[in-house]
């Protein structure tokens, strides 16, 4: 079982300094899929991911003559469609995007190859922390707060706010970010990431408080800027994206700290073109298409190398007063995923 | 035996090449029909029997346990009942709204009655989820209707996520179904059975309730009944009006399927909510057709 990894007090250096210090980069060459040709399957989200995917990515890998074909769909789907091809010989996809719960919950499932090191060059250079055997991290945002300016006077120091009798009926959620606001609630409730009922009593309380629940990131962006909502938890990647497209908010970091999102690519183990799938990963890894996702949705990078400009680097570092970054107990979560899917459903999202 | 019983006679050769004929020109459609239908629905009875297993997603197991988990949890009841109201009652308006433009336009003699068909016909051209965003456009928080009723003093009006809402979604999605089938049926009723009931006496409102409603009913139930169908299904209305807190069946089971990976649980909420729809269609039409048929 994998334990609870705690960043514990991760400096704003230790954290993006190695991105933006420019560190040597793995140069990316030398391997024997560089000259394989071929194709390679991805299965990604659409949007912004997808491209930017294409924008960043799919260069590297013409350069390499492989070409890259996107299999777009919700990562449920997908994960069904990956669970599901495990039994067959030669599955349809080569590389798989998750986040990390759900690619602990396909390695649950047997669905997936172990990452191999010695085949990806820039292996050195993801963050030791966010290394895992199955999944190669490739993006990384913390939840945070976000709050209107113009509603929230004071910024917001920890989940408590989200409780003010002053908020009330002013307070947003995305429903597909159901587990990620439970998992805060048992952080700021329980201590741990781990504790779901402290995080159940958490989101029942905010829910008394009039919670306002949004089914697309768009609707809940229109939220703010209609003041339907003042206050919510989010990841950080996010609330920059919304702020570069004009969206007037603000941002805060609990006190008592951030779950991680990572998200990262996949190998299943009935890939195809497993030379390809690690060609693709590797070009992932690189700075100029970490650069890129930084840039535009403003993610983390998952290697220290990613070299980013300064103006990006300072904007993603964290705050002096360094939080608290953790991750959960991920062989938990995908085991516990679907009932606590099924609770949020009934008490949380159903009036009844 | 007789000879002439013994030997077929030239009209029943023909009868029976006649059914030949028939039976292999239905051949094609039936399989289709076999293989595209009644295949996958046995398959999802067969499912809806297996068990759910987060990392295996489905156990073959023969277990009746996602029906007693439906019918045992107040949740997933009070969203078929929710799911049945919404639809009784989208359909009962479609009629009240329907019959009257079907009527008219049935007994319509002008040369502005093909356009004004191919308006009732014009938003089936537009997707039930295009639709929905314009209601939503509507409804929602500052949208149009909230500013008027505001602006008129009638306070603030909030459709976007209610019931009511919901149903004024359905309605609009459904009307022009049951008024193009309204009307083929009014048109069907011949205009000189009303006149002879009104030279004979009887009022406009009695010729109607006397005459053209007893032979239109057969007809009003398939438009109902189709209506009914389409309410008891509907998914994109309730997402996007109803939102995240308004739950009906067709979204629930989406959900089951493609968030929780849960299969055997969803395809045992499919088969539930076809066998509601089924039971309750076949139970109105033997209580208002045999009733009819006993007056």
């Amino acid at each position: 079982m994998i334990k609870n990894t705690t960043f514990d007090r991760i400096s704003r250096r230790n954290f993006i300094a190695g991105a933006s210090a420019g560190a040597v980069a793995v140069p990316f060459a030398g391997q024997s899929f560089a000259q394989s040709g071929g194709s390679v399957t991805v299965g990604t989200w659409g949007g912004d991911y997808g491209r930017l995917l294409r924008e960043n990515v799919d260069p590297i890998m013409a350069d390499k003559a492989v070409r890259v074909v996107q299999d777009v769909g919700d990562s449920d789907t997908r994960m069904a469609k990956t669970i599901a091809q495990r039994i067959l010989p030669r599955g349809a996809v080569d590389v798989q995007c998750f986040d990390n719960v759900k690619a602990q919950a396909l390695r649950n499932a047997d669905a997936l190859l172990p990452i191999d090191p010695a085949k990806l060059p820039s292996w050195n250079a993801i963050r030791p922390e966010a290394r895992d055997p199955y999944i190669v991290p490739h993006i990384v945002s913390a939840q945070v707060i976000i709050y209107d300016p113009e509603q929230v006077d004071e910024p917001p120091t920890d989940l408590d706010a989200l409780l003010s009798p002053k908020y009330k009926g002013k307070v947003g959620a995305i429903i597909a970010n159901y587990y990620a606001f439970l998992m805060a609630g048992a952080l700021y409730r329980g201590g741990s990431l781990d504790d779901y009922e402290a995080g159940k009593s958490y989101l029942k309380d905010v829910n008394a408080n009039g919670l306002r629940l949004y089914a697309q990131p768009e609707a809940f962006t229109q939220a703010f800027k209609s003041k339907e909502i003042a206050i919510a938890v989010i990841w950080q990647a996010r609330s920059i994206m919304w702020q570069n497209a004009g969206v007037r908010i603000e941002s805060a970091w609990p006190k008592s700290g951030a779950m991680l999102y990572v998200s990262g690519l996949v190998i299943p183990k009935n890939a195809q073109n497993k030379d390809a799938a690690y060609a693709y990963i590797e070009a992932a890894l690189q700075p100029k298409a970490q650069q890129g996702f930084a840039e535009n949705m403003g993610y983390m990078p998952s290697i220290a190398n990613a070299n980013l400009p300064p103006n990006l680097a300072k904007r993603l570092e964290l705050p002096p007063d360094a939080p608290k970054l953790v991750s959960p107990d991920l062989d938990k979560l995908a085991r516990e995923l679907p009932a606590m899917s099924d609770w949020w459903k009934k008490n949380i999202e159903y009036k009844g | 035996m007789t000879l002439a019983a013994a030997t077929p006679l030239p009209s029943d050769r023909r009868e029976k090449g006649h059914l030949a004929a028939a039976s292999a020109l239905l051949t094609p459609a039936t399989a289709v029909v076999a293989v595209m239908l009644v295949a996958p629905l046995l398959l999802l009875l067969r499912m809806s029997f297996n068990r759910f297993d987060p990392t295996k997603l489905m156990v073959e197991a023969a277990t009746a346990e996602n029906y007693t988990r439906f019918f045992g949890d107040a949740y997933y009841t009070d969203v078929m009942i929710t799911t049945v109201v919404v639809a009784l009652s989208s359909t009962a308006f479609c009629l009240l709204f329907g019959f009257p433009i079907a009527y008219r336009l049935a007994r319509w003699q002008s040369r502005w009655k093909n356009a004004v068909m191919l308006l009732m016909v014009l938003p089936l051209f537009v997707s039930s989820t295009v639709r929905s965003i314009g209601w939503m456009v509507l409804f929602s928080h500052g949208g149009v209707i909230n500013l008027a009723a505001t602006s008129l003093g009638l306070g603030t009006m909030t459709l976007m996520q209610t019931t009511t809402g919901v149903i004024i979604g359905i309605i609009s999605i459904n009307l022009p179904y049951m008024i193009l089938t309204l009307q083929s049926v009014v048109e069907g009723i011949d205009e000189n059975l009303e006149q002879a009931a009104e030279s004979l006496g009887a009022a406009p409102a009695r010729a109607f309730w006397r005459i053209v409603w007893p032979m239109a009913l057969p007809g009003t139930m398939i438009a109902a009944v189709l209506c009914f169908i389409l309410a008891m299904n509907a998914f994109a209305t309730p997402v996007l009006i109803g939102g995240p807190r308004f739950h009906m069946m067709a979204p629930l089971l989406y959900w089951e399927f493609t968030a929780n990976n849960n299969w055997p649980f969803a395809s045992a909420l499919a088969l539930i909510l076809m066998t509601t729809t089924l039971v309750m269609t076949v139970l109105a039409n033997k209580l208002i057709l045999g009733r009819q048929a006993r007056a």
